[in-house]
């Protein structure tokens, strides 16, 4: 619990800030000019479809690939000169979590703990416990989502200031899932209030939604949308409008997307509502609500708009 | 058959197929020393590596499941498989076949049934050891390993019965009965376990030599697993676990062989034949070849393909720590177990057997420990550069054949550029330059009489090799910690500055030479030229009675020049030189007369423009009073008494 004595930098420094990184596969770009900056203490969240460059985004983070152009920095340091301070202050999980077979989950515990200075072994103890997970099984012999769950333990238990997790409930079933979610992710960041940050890339946002502070939508390489989630909230709405008689001849050009259903009608903007809602009005409709959409929908609204 | 299928079966065989054949071709028209590892690799390697491929790629792949879901029966993708897998073996050994060698090492015709009947039970058998150990590699060593122990066994049986050695014409039908018995058994099962299959590894590197039960007894077991603290001895552990197939096939082959040469040479007793012990010792050879290929790649290659190389560079560890580690691991297991074990059995076997094994030097058994850290070396090279142990290994074949190929053409091309280059320059316009050109490559003991073109010694490639070796070394490291980029274009960009360095160093090691014989030659037809000009000059009575020490003129040495040395070196024609006759001793007892005419002692000395002294003289020979006489030269370097010698014929 004292990885606060361990930081490598000030409290000011953010964790992450990604500076126009460009990536690219032979000629298939991945990542093209992305700037993304996380603050401390937040959860951050790196929103896209397959193959919208959030893997190639966190493996450039960790030195796994080197930016053909532009910078990342964690906690202010290279990645690729001082590896071993910027690993040493974060902990990741893959999309695909890669064990020796032959290890137990105790052997294997034992074996990242080597790598760590400090591991907490109550917190260890805990998960393997609530996880229903035997210590003296092989990895070899368990399921994807079990070996997702030692990954996950293994994540937590450095108290690291930054956890990166790639995907990290694919694989998981629904209780274990929220039980992550709940219980792991909120322990880590309740440990040192403000000060411990997450970046998960996911596309089961819904799954994240009370968590996620700041997001980023991703797509084809490109940062399509970066927002405060409370701020997301406030911009992206819903609007439900119906008319007693025939739909007035209205001005929509505002709304991110118009569904028309006889004489009701749902709209979707972003930022404008309070003008829009103003113009609604003045038609007299019978029914009129509002409603803040969910992270998820604004995803969905923003990559389909 | 689908055509589609069977392209998409033989495309992972393509290039591991394109190297096994390139080595059967490079050791059919070339037949040189240094290409004497071609043949074991390739057959003992190679062919078992074809055999097992097509299925151990489904599990590199972890495509298998994806496989057996398609609506096909398996026993049509066994077929498949084994078809393609035949095909391939059977050209590659085509081409072997070919060989002289072959024709030499078998000349019975039951003997080349005999291997044929080897090589169609290796192929029979791979499905089977393939779907046991589940990967590629796992299946070779099993595949390779039933066969040693099945051989073993066969002359175990056989030399209690007293017959003849397993390789004489009358074994060879044991052979070929036992080889087609076991082929046709593996077959059977290879098929059965394959429509039996049940896929339960959930991941690559899930193999069984890898992630086998522990065989070990429990103190070791636990000696071997990590603990909380040390995270280099952790990675030591792991690495020293990762290498268990390594120590399986060295424990398989040392037990085999010993089996074989012991039962060979208590059978020597009844027959003089060496075939058996020769093929044992070959065997031994193949065997340490491969441990130390796969010492070098196994680790890194199974950590590639499983994708804990990937999770291991996310630890706070830095690159160079594992590097070093698993260098470390990989050189010491190689050196052990390809290097030192091979060497102790060989001492063991000349204890016991003086008189079957040849006592090799000191050097031997250097050169061997340093060639097995090499090709170690380059193994870990490959490993670092691309995704995986078979692509790896085959790598290794393609690097041997650099590490080969490249030397020889620097060779090929210092002939050809120095004498070009020689004919446009005079080098030697300076003595002292010559002198000390003559010299020094003649002490660095390399083939200084290259007359020709000819293959650089295994000596001259250990001198060519050692320089690109340590930038191998070197560049594993930035491949290690470089992130990751695995493409064919890369690799052979990683591998210019490694051909370019053995080009010119075999360029340096044979062009050097060469121009130490032409200093040589240059200072060798002065002191010539000066002995023919004297004998002329002698030859006259008057000249020889002088009292006074005669002088040669530039016109006495134009005529005496011998026809090869067609050009003087310009220090002669502004040297002043005497010459003495020996009075004492006018002409030696043998040879008064040579050529045509007698031949006469005398002492010659030079006096060159720069202060230097060269002194000629023809004496009696004086360890041998009746052999030929010697002509002699020295020189003596202004500001200097002491006399130097540089010719004494």
């Amino acid at each position: 619990m004292n990885s606060q004595t361990n930081s490598p930098v000030n409290s000011l420094t953010p964790p992450i800030q990604i500076e126009n990184l460009t990536y690219a596969y032979g000629s298939a770009e991945a990542v093209r000019d992305l700037n993304l900056t996380v603050r401390p203490g937040r959860c951050y969240g790196l929103f896209g479809r397959n193959g919208a460059g959030k893997t190639t985004t966190m493996r450039c983070l960790l030195n796994l690939l080197r930016p053909q152009s532009g910078s990342v920095r964690i906690f202010g340091l290279d990645p690729a000169k001082q590896e071993v301070e910027v690993k040493r202050s974060l902990s990741y999980v893959p999309d695909q979590v890669v064990f020796y077979p032959w290890m137990s989950i105790r052997e294997t515990l034992d074996y990242l703990a080597s790598f760590r200075p400090n591991w907490n072994r109550e917190i260890e103890r805990e998960l393997l416990q609530r996880f229903g997970l035997d210590p003296a099984q092989r990895t070899g012999s368990l399921s994807k989502g079990q070996r997702t769950q030692v990954a996950l333990i293994a994540a937590v238990c450095p108290e690291t200031d930054l956890l990166v997790l790639d995907e990290p409930t694919s694989g998981l079933d629904p209780i274990v899932r929220r039980e992550f979610i709940e219980a792991v992710i909120g322990a880590y960041q309740q440990g040192v209030p403000g000060h411990r940050t997450i970046l998960v890339s996911t596309h089961l946002i819904a799954e994240f939604e009370g968590l996620i502070d700041e997001f980023t939508i991703m797509d084809r390489g490109h940062a399509v949308l970066t927002l405060d989630a409370d701020h997301a909230r406030e911009r992206y709405q819903k609007i439900r409008v119906g008319f007693a008689q025939s739909m007035p001849d209205i001005d929509l050009r505002a709304a991110l997307r118009v569904r028309r259903d006889g004489r009701d009608l749902e709209l979707v903007v972003n930022g404008g509502g309070a003008e829009l809602l103003e113009r609604l009005r003045q038609h007299n409709p019978q029914t009129l609500s509002t409603e803040s959409l969910t992270l998820e929908e604004i995803f969905v609204a923003t990559l389909k708009s | 058959m689908n055509t589609r299928v069977l392209v998409k079966e033989a495309r992972p065989l393509f290039w591991p197929w394109c190297a096994v054949t390139l080595a059967g071709i490079v050791s059919l028209i070339h037949s040189a020393h240094s290409q004497d590892w071609i043949r074991p690799i390739a057959l003992f390697l190679g062919i078992p590596l074809l055999a097992t491929l097509p299925l151990g790629n489904e599990f590199q792949s972890r495509t298998l499941s994806l496989l057996l879901s398609q609506p096909v029966a398996r026993i049509k993708i066994w077929a498949e498989k084994l078809f393609v897998s035949f095909a391939a073996v059977a050209s590659a050994a085509l081409v072997f076949a070919l060989s002289p060698l072959v024709r030499e090492s078998l000349p019975d015709l039951s003997q080349r049934f005999a291997a044929a009947a080897i090589i169609l039970a290796v192929v029979a058998s791979a499905t089977f050891w393939t779907l046991l150990a589940r990967s590629t590699m796992g299946g070779i060593v099993l595949s390779v390993g039933a066969l040693l122990v099945i051989a073993a066994a066969v002359n175990l049986v056989t030399g209690i019965g007293g017959i003849e050695s397993l390789l004489s014409a009358h074994l060879a039908v044991v052979s070929i009965g036992v080889m087609l018995f076991y082929a046709t058994l593996m077959l059977w099962l290879g098929q059965r376990n394959f429509a039996r299959y049940q896929v339960k590894g959930n991941s690559a590197g899930d193999d069984l030599l890898t992630a086998g039960p522990d065989v070990m007894p429990g103190v070791f077991s636990d000696w071997f697993r990590s603990r909380p603290a040390g995270a280099t001895l952790n990675l030591i552990r792991k690495e020293l676990r990762l290498l268990r197939p390594i120590w399986l096939v060295t424990f398989l082959a040392a037990s085999s062989w010993t089996c074989f040469t012991v039962i060979e040479l208590l059978r020597r007793e009844k027959s003089a034949n060496d075939l058996g012990l020769a093929a044992s010792l070959f065997m031994g050879v193949a065997c340490a070849v491969i441990v130390a290929i796969l010492a070098g790649c196994l680790s890194l290659g199974e950590e590639k393909t499983s994708g804990a190389y990937a999770w291991h560079r996310t630890l706070p560890v830095s690159p160079l720590r594992q590097w070093l580690v698993k260098l470390f691991v990989a050189m010491s297991a190689s050196l052990i177990c390809a290097g030192l074990i091979p060497v102790l059995l060989m001492a063991a076997g000349r204890h016991f057997f003086p008189q079957a094994f040849v006592q090799e030097d000191a050097h031997f058994r250097m050169l061997w420990l340093l060639g097995m850290l090499f090709l170690t070396a380059l193994s870990f090279w490959c490993a670092c550069a691309v995704t995986g142990t078979v692509p790896a290994v085959l790598w290794v074949a393609a690097l041997l054949l650099v590490f080969t190929l490249v030397p020889e053409f620097g060779n090929w091309s210092a002939f050809h550029l120095a004498g070009f280059f020689y004919s446009k320059i005079d080098l030697f316009t300076n003595f002292r330059f010559t002198v000390a050109v003559s010299k020094l490559f003649g002490q660095l003991g390399l083939n200084s009489d290259r007359i020709g073109y000819s293959y650089l010694t295994i000596f001259e490639l250990a001198i060519v090799w050692i320089p690109a070796t340590i930038l191998a070394v070197i560049q594993t490291y930035r491949l290690f910690s470089a992130p990751m980029k695995d493409a064919t274009l890369s690799v052979v960009r990683k591998l210019s500055p490694l051909a370019l360095v053995l080009f010119l160093c075999s360029l340096g090691v044979s062009a050097l030479p060469m121009l130490s014989d032409r200093a040589s030659a240059r200072l060798y037809g002065s002191v010539y030229s000066i002995h023919g000009a004297a004998q002329k000059l002698l030859s006259d009575s008057a000249n020889r009675e002088a009292a006074q020490p005669l002088q040669l003129t530039t016109d006495d040495l134009k005529k005496a020049s011998p026809p090869f040395w067609a050009t003087q070196p310009r220090w002669l024609y502004t040297a002043s030189i005497t010459v003495t006759a020996d009075k004492a001793h006018p002409t030696t007892c043998c040879a008064t007369v040579r050529f045509g005419r007698p031949l006469w002692n005398y002492t010659a000395v030079v006096h060159l423009a720069d202060g230097a002294t060269m002194t000629v003289w023809y004496e009696p020979s004086s360890d041998e009073p009746t052999g030929p006489p010697r002509l002699n030269a020295t020189v003596r370097w202004p500001n200097s008494s002491a006399e130097e010698p540089f010719l004494r014929r």
